[in-house]
């Protein structure tokens, strides 16, 4: 998943993703598939999606919950490359991909202008935190290009990545959340059901994950809520608003649909992120550092 | 016969029971002919956690851990 830069590729990788700031977006890039007969660009995926959860009625779990039980799959790998709409590079390192952004005019990260240059600065020092096999952070993780599995045990939801063997563990019992001062790499989520959306709520970033391979990024005073709709028996839409008013002039939104994986006794393989993993050692002595997370006004 | 084959031979049965409401007792039987002269177990018991907040911890188990704590206090990194 995250090591899928050999140790040539990337110093490649580097110098394409140079070039690639500056060139236009490739024309004829193949559309997202449709999703429960919606398009599948976010941007239109989003409102067809809100006006589908209105009308259809989920399956229920024993404790009465819309039952979101089972395996998915994200909108594939072009998400992690990079969140907003990117051409395939020659070297076949990115397979291109739309934007996941639901709601900016240019579905673009809407920036303050310090945050702009920060995002340059991050590609041209820092490791992907990926690459390292830190855990991916919300949203990040719920568009790794791997399944996931979600199982709603009284009280919680838990969501599992085959990929890296990574989890999430929500509780949806109303406990508050952790104190301010604890950062973690995923952050606290809390749930709650309202009607047929699990509506969770996460505080308390470290913000050393980035949101993708472009370094695209937030700070520790981001604030996220993720919403999960069923939208038909096979099809959850997914969004997350994101709010950080160090680093966006707005709150803006990520969405895409999660498809239900179909395959009879699916079952995860194990992944361990790190077997065989080198790049680090080969970046770092390339000059690249582990990112540190950042906030406006930090040394750099 | 290399440990490989040996691991691969081993089977293992574990069994949870419920002995309270806030313990279970934990036992695995092991079994290989190849490497052991019998069958044998472990057990223990197991404690459930019951203050009413608790949570598992966030775990970040990575490779080059001391480097990536420490590396800001090493020469190459500190400047």
């Amino acid at each position: 998943m995250s090591n899928r830069f050999s140790d040539c590729t990337v110093v490649v990788a580097v110098v394409v993703a140079v070039v690639w700031l500056t060139s236009p977006p490739a024309a004829g890039q193949a559309p997202p598939a449709p999703a429960a007969g919606c398009p599948g660009q976010s941007a239109q995926f989003h409102p067809c999606a809100l006006a589908k959860a209105k009308t259809f009625r989920p399956p229920r779990t024993p404790d009465d919950k819309p039952d979101m039980q089972g395996f998915w799959r994200g909108p594939g790998l072009s998400a992690t490359e990079n969140i907003e709409e990117h051409p395939s590079t020659p070297d076949g390192d990115d397979i291109g991909g739309a934007s996941l952004i639901a709601n900016t005019p240019d579905g673009k990260v809407p920036y303050q202008p310090w945050a702009v240059a920060q995002r340059r600065e991050n590609r041209e020092r820092y490791i992907e935190p990926n690459i390292l096999c830190f855990l991916s952070g919300v949203p990040r993780t719920m568009y790794m290009p791997t399944v996931i599995q979600i199982l709603q045990p009284p009280g919680y939801v838990v969501v599992l990545l085959e990929g890296g063997h990574r989890n999430r563990i929500i509780p949806t019992d109303g406990r508050v959340h952790l104190g301010e001062s604890l950062k973690l790499w995923n952050g606290d989520s809390r749930g709650r059901w309202e009607g047929n959306t699990l509506v969770v709520d996460v505080t308390n970033q470290n913000a050393r994950p980035w949101f993708d391979q472009a370094a695209n990024f937030y700070t520790d005073t981001a604030h996220m809520v993720e919403r999960f709709t069923l939208i038909d028996p096979d099809t959850i839409h997914y969004e997350v608003a994101i709010e950080d008013p160090n680093v966006y002039t707005r709150p803006w939104k990520i969405t895409f649909p999660l498809r239900r994986v179909t395959e009879k006794g699916y079952e995860f393989i194990e992944d361990a992120c790190h077997e065989g993993e080198r790049d680090g050692p080969m970046l770092r002595s390339l000059g690249y550092r582990p990112y540190p997370g950042v906030r406006p006004g930090s040394p750099r | 016969m290399d440990t490989r084959e040996a691991a691969l031979a081993e089977l293992e049965v574990e069994r949870y029971t419920p002995i309270d409401n806030d313990h279970l007792n934990y036992e695995a039987t092991i079994e290989d002919p190849k490497v052991f002269t019998r069958p044998w177990k472990i057990s223990m018991p197991l404690y459930r956690r019951v203050e009413s907040l608790a949570q598992l911890g966030e775990y970040l188990c990575v490779e080059f851990a001391n480097e990536l704590l420490y590396a800001q206090y090493s020469k190459l990194e500190g400047k």
